[in-house]
């Protein structure tokens, strides 16, 4: 194909695409507003034109289809056929599986393929509905039947070639799921709200009508259980329509039950489709029992349900065990049951208005790059004129600088009057020129600022979807809860009703991922602490209404959004809560009753408590409200609980809209900037020496009055050191630099450095000479230098600020006040994500980039709590020198000389040594005796080299926390680069270090 | 810190037995490259020889400074083993003369530091 042709062609795919996407949206509308003969008209000019373009270019497989979508729309618009509920599915079938066709074909031709496709199947069968022949619905009740299935269909894509029809039949396969799952939703809303209107003939009609399509487009693609399930579906509908079967306050607690089963079933059959390759569902069980409810409705009427909103299946009593509906096959295909929502998919739906304002927004960016082209030209003109401004000026620069000769001899007073004001004039000109050039950047400077922000704004606005995606989800739990709580056989009744406001808030879509799990463990302990201990009767005894309602109440506050979950039940008992508290050691009796109702409450939110004597499907784990707090605090978000006795129980969330921007305060920490999401601190202090008190042996301050724990973050981020150091290859990798600088702030020293001969940092505290050593962790010279201050006295106590910045994080007793170098500012940031390379790191949730391109990490700041409670004060120390074990390091070297010295200086300082003299020797030794806390190597050495050896530790999974130091006198930074790559955590250079440096990093990676 | 003058004379004694019996082998695989210049595991075992006799007497610096006096010829001795090993040199009968002046100075120095 030569240039010409291919530019040809490649117009002729942007028109069609542009063609074939009108035309499928025209036919949309055409399927909602059949009577529009405009819209007839504006689609048959598509295919038209389609066709028309199709066969100048010689693509005749195209245009043929082309020409008999063209026949069709054509006897449509002479009404030689008619577009009815008979004919509508067929036609409107027929006609997207011809444009999906053509797409294929289309694409075909984009990539240079031969778009020879047998289209004669798809052809017939256009022409067969273009008139001649065209469907009645006479035959069957289903149109699509009559085409597709049992006719044209199986044919056609036995003509279509395999490549073809794999995409085809993808792109089929994902339509139908997309629609099925839209066709679910809305019949799930739809039985809801027939629920509360039963008597509502057009809601009655809707559901029809869903049922009835989704039946319709499983047949067509060859789903035959679904159909199966649906057609039952529509029976029990169309009995309802046609007075058949009463659909009252009576009966419909059962009708509906198993409707409400159907479509889960449908869904998780739904879900299956592609992921297992078959269904895998038995709907032998659910058809009966949909079969029955018209034979028994019609034929006992003594069966009849009780009256409820939401109640639970009588007719599944054990009490008629031979009855196949009453097998338990469906309630385990309830448990396979997913949420009808595609909260979960990777994939968001993008409004076409917010595509349109991305594509406004792309403009304005057009616009900004010619302005920006426009200022390079105004900077190319400064530069001439400058030029010819040196130019002229270059007499009296000849002037000034001849010093030997008669100045008359090289220009004249008047020659230099005019060069001069010749100069003057180029002055005014330069002058000019960049105070408009300043003017039009800073216009466009302003301009490009805003835009950038509208396209920020856009883009998280994409990512935003409205509660109602989670909302939608639990009338079901509900329902599914109702069924758990009741027990017909104990006669435990539990009738409830979930009301839920709000919905239209938009959150970000990971805020909604976190926030599914909680709200369902909220509702789930509403039943089993709430509704079960008082059933409907005892309800009613109460004063209270038989049926219990759970109402999920959002708002939205200043960049969050609240979510008030509540119930009418029989609320949280504070002195059960502290006798279990007691019992189960979370407590002691003392703590127990000083504490106050409020915080006595939050107990729930501990790991492991659980009221419940007994573990069911409901609760009695004790994980449900851990869950709650630490998923709405890894959001940074906060939960509260509230409750009376006897009247009911309020949980609220607080979660931000988005975390994609956030707020954080800024610390340093031994020269490095930290991030602090905002929403996680509760106040930023400076203290002085009379606020830190201690408390059994721990440094505390006072805050609100209640006592808080104090830590030294970097003690925390510092205790990190042993794991493989992702921080560090991480941020080598993002930026590009070399290993030694990446993590440096500019214009300070370097942290880890090779070059470095010590002296003193940017802070002016001294650092120790460092020479030859590499790091692979950017925090370990400093915790090194920590640990020797720390080693002689209590580190707190070390301090000699006059005050002490510090940063109050987290909420009740989850409150720690941590220590840093400096609060540097608060500002706001874009959360990146996190390398995989970096997943593994500790107290970091993510990443984000600073103005100067510097990457900022943001830390975790439940994970930091948890650590600074968990965490010890006592720091380490050498090994030998106290009590403790003595630690025990493998030498590899296979120069005995390096071996017996290194051996001699560590077991000097009280390490236990073992040699080895190569690397396959070493591995031996520590796959056989795992009990080493370092491993000292060489790089050179013969069958194994040191890189190799460090990598395979680094590797195994029962090695690879064992601290490696590569010693070596390969010298070169590409070596010590690829050690630490390899996964050392030290490289030190023999000859360019000293003993202390070799004992500090050992101490420090040991400890 | 190694207090120990009885460890001290130990080490030492290593360090002489070793880096004597690795000159030796120099001297051994030398000649043999002026036979064979493509030889590339008589080239790599240069290499090994002159890093290893580099490393040990950087690591011996950590005992005594005295040992710096070693440091330049060891030094000498792995720049050019490095240059044969890289095929940045060829080896010549210069590059070999080179090889035995240090290897010379490095055993006349010997006698002086320990």
């Amino acid at each position: 194909m030569d240039t010409i042709q291919k530019r040809f062609v490649t117009q002729f795919k942007e028109q069609s695409d542009t063609l074939l996407l009108q035309l499928q949206q025209g036919l949309v509308r055409f399927d909602r507003d059949p009577r529009n003969p405009e819209l007839l008209a504006e689609i048959f000019r598509y295919a038209h034109t389609l066709k028309g373009n199709a066969n100048m270019m010689g693509f005749r497989a195209i245009g043929n289809i082309m020409h008999e979508v063209e026949s069709v729309l054509d006897a449509l618009r002479k009404h030689e056929i008619q577009y009815d509920i008979h004919t509508s599915g067929a036609i409107s079938e027929g006609l997207f599986e011809a444009t999906d066709m053509v797409q294929s074909l289309v694409e075909g031709v984009g990539r240079g393929e031969e778009a020879d496709v047998e289209s004669a199947g798809l052809i017939q069968r256009l022409q067969k509905i273009s008139g001649q022949s065209a469907p009645t619905g006479g035959e069957t009740t289903n149109g699509n039947e009559a085409i597709f299935r049992d006719e044209s269909l199986l044919p056609l894509i036995e003509t279509i070639p395999p490549p073809i029809l794999a995409v085809f039949q993808q792109k089929q396969l994902t339509k139908f799921k997309e629609i099925a799952d839209s066709q679910l939703l809305q019949l799930m809303q739809s039985l809801t709200r027939l629920e509360r209107d039963p008597s509502n003939a057009e809601l009655l009609k809707e559901i029809f009508r869903l049922a009835h399509t989704l039946k319709g487009d499983a047949n067509i693609m060859g789903f035959q259980e679904i159909g199966r399930v649906a057609h039952e579906m529509e029976n029990i509908l169309m009995a309802i329509r046609d007075g058949e079967l009463n659909y009252t306050a009576d009966t419909m607690g059962v009708i509906a039950e198993v409707l409400f089963e159907a479509v889960d079933t449908i869904q998780t059959m739904v879900l299956n489709i592609g992921v297992a390759g078959r269904l895998a569902v038995k709907t032998g069980p659910l058809l009966l029992r949909l079969k029955n409810i018209i034979n028994v409705n019609q034929s006992d009427d003594d069966n009849k349900p009780s009256i409820g909103v939401v109640t639970p299946p009588a007719s599944r009593s054990p009490s008629n065990p031979n009855d196949p509906s009453f097998e338990p096959a469906l309630a385990s295909n309830r448990n396979q049951t997913a949420p009808v929502s595609n909260l979960f998919d990777d994939v968001i739906k993008v409004s076409v208005e917010k595509l349109d304002s991305l594509m406004n927004i792309s403009s304005e960016l057009m616009l900004d790059k010619m302005q920006t082209e426009s200022t390079l030209r105004n900077l190319r003109t400064l530069q001439d004129l400058l030029r010819q401004r040196q130019r002229i000026s270059q007499p009296v620069r000849t002037l000034l600088t001849t010093t030997d000769r008669d100045p008359s001899e090289v220009i004249t007073i008047v020659d230099l009057r005019h060069n001069l004001q010749q100069i003057q004039q180029f002055d005014l000109q330069i002058e000019a020129l960049i105070k408009a050039t300043f003017r039009e950047y800073e216009e466009h400077s302003s301009h490009l600022t805003a835009t950038i922000d509208e396209l920020e704004s856009s883009v998280l606005e994409m990512r935003m979807l409205p509660l109602q995606t989670l909302f939608e989800d639990l009338p079901r739990k509900v329902r599914e809860l109702v069924r758990q709580a009741s027990d017909p056989r104990a006669r435990l009744v539990i009738k409830a009703n979930i009301e839920m406001s709000g919905g239209e808030i938009e959150l970000d879509k990971k805020v909604l991922e976190e926030i599914v799990a909680p709200l369902d463990h909220i509702i789930r302990n509403s039943f089993a602490h709430g509704f079960q201990p008082e059933p409907s009767q005892q309800r009613l005894a109460n004063g209270k209404p038989e049926t219990a309602t759970i109402r999920v109440n959002a708002t939205s506050e200043s960049g969050f959004v609240i979510i008030k979950v509540s119930d009418d039940g029989v609320g949280i008992d504070p002195d059960l809560i502290r006798q279990q508290a007691v019992e189960k050691g979370i407590l002691t009796q003392a703590k127990a009753h000083a504490m106050s109702e409020e915080d006595i409450l939050n107990i729930i939110f501990e790991s492991r408590f659980s009221t419940r004597r007994i573990i069911d499907e409901l609760a009695g784990r004790g994980v449900g409200m851990d869950v709650v707090k630490n998923n709405v605090e890894r959001l940074n978000g906060h939960v509260a609980v509230s409750s009376q006795r006897g009247q009911g129980t309020t949980i609220t969330l607080r979660v931000p809209l988005t975390f994609a921007i956030s707020r954080a305060l800024m610390v340093r920490l031994d020269n490095q900037i930290f991030a602090i999401p905002a929403p996680a601190i509760q106040t930023m202090r400076y203290l002085t020496a009379d606020d830190i008190l201690s408390r059994e042996g721990r440094d505390i301050i006072l805050h609100d009055n209640t006592i808080v724990p104090l830590v030294r973050l970097l003690d925390i981020l510092g205790r990190n050191k042993n794991v493989a150091h992702p921080l560090f290859r991480y941020l080598q990798i993002e930026s590009g630099k070399m290993a030694l600088t990446a993590l440096t702030p500019r214009g300070t020293t370097p942290i880890m450095s090779a070059q470095s001969n010590g002296g003193s940092n940017n802070n002016g505290h001294s650092m120790p000479a460092f020479t030859g050593l590499v790091l692979a962790d950017p925090l370990a010279q400093a915790q090194i230098q920590k640990m020797k201050v720390a080693n002689e006295a209590h580190a707190l106590r070390q301090l000699t600020y006059e005050r002490i910045p510090a940063v109050v994080v987290g909420t009740g007793d989850r409150r720690v006040c941590f220590i840093v170098d400096e609060l540097v500012d608060e500002t706001e940031i874009v959360l990146k994500s996190l390398n995989p390379v970096l997943a593994t790191a500790e107290y970091v949730s993510g990443a984000t980039i600073m103005g100067d391109g510097s990457v900022v990490l943001i830390l975790d700041v439940p994970s930091l709590i948890n650590a600074a409670k968990n965490g010890s004060k006592t720091l380490p120390r050498r090994s030998g020198r106290d009590n403790s074990p003595r630690k025990r390091i493998l030498v590899v070297d296979d120069s005995i000389t390096t071996r017996e010295l290194e051996k001699s200086i560590l077991e000097a300082q009280g390490y236990e040594i073992d040699l080895a003299d190569d690397g396959t020797f070493a591995i031996e030794r520590l796959r056989a005796n795992n009990r080493y806390d370092l491993v000292i190597c060489d790089v050179e050495m013969p069958r194994m080299d040191g890189f190799e050896l460090t990598k395979i530790i680094k590797t195994d999974p029962i090695l690879r926390s064992l601290p490696v130091i590569i010693v070596s006198s390969l010298n070169s930074e590409a070596n010590k680069r690829r050690g630490i790559e390899a996964g050392a955590q030290a490289y030190i250079t023999k000859g360019d270090f000293n003993q202390n440096n070799l004992l500090d990093t050992i101490e420090y990676l040991t400890s | 810190m190694i207090d120990s003058e009885e460890t001290r004379i130990r080490l030492i004694g290593r360090f002489k037995l070793e880096t004597a019996k690795y000159l030796d082998k120099l001297k051994i695989n030398l000649p043999r490259l002026m036979i064979a210049p493509e030889d590339e595991e008589t080239t790599r075992q240069v290499f090994l020889l002159a890093h290893t006799i580099k490393g040990n007497v950087a690591m011996m610096l950590l005992l005594d400074k005295e040992f710096a006096s070693l440091n330049p010829y060891a030094q000498k001795l792995e720049t050019a083993a490095l240059a044969l090993c890289n095929h940045a040199q060829r080896p010549t009968q210069a590059l070999l003369n080179e090889f035995y002046e240090n290897i010379s100075l490095l055993e006349f120095n010997f006698d002086k530091v320990a």
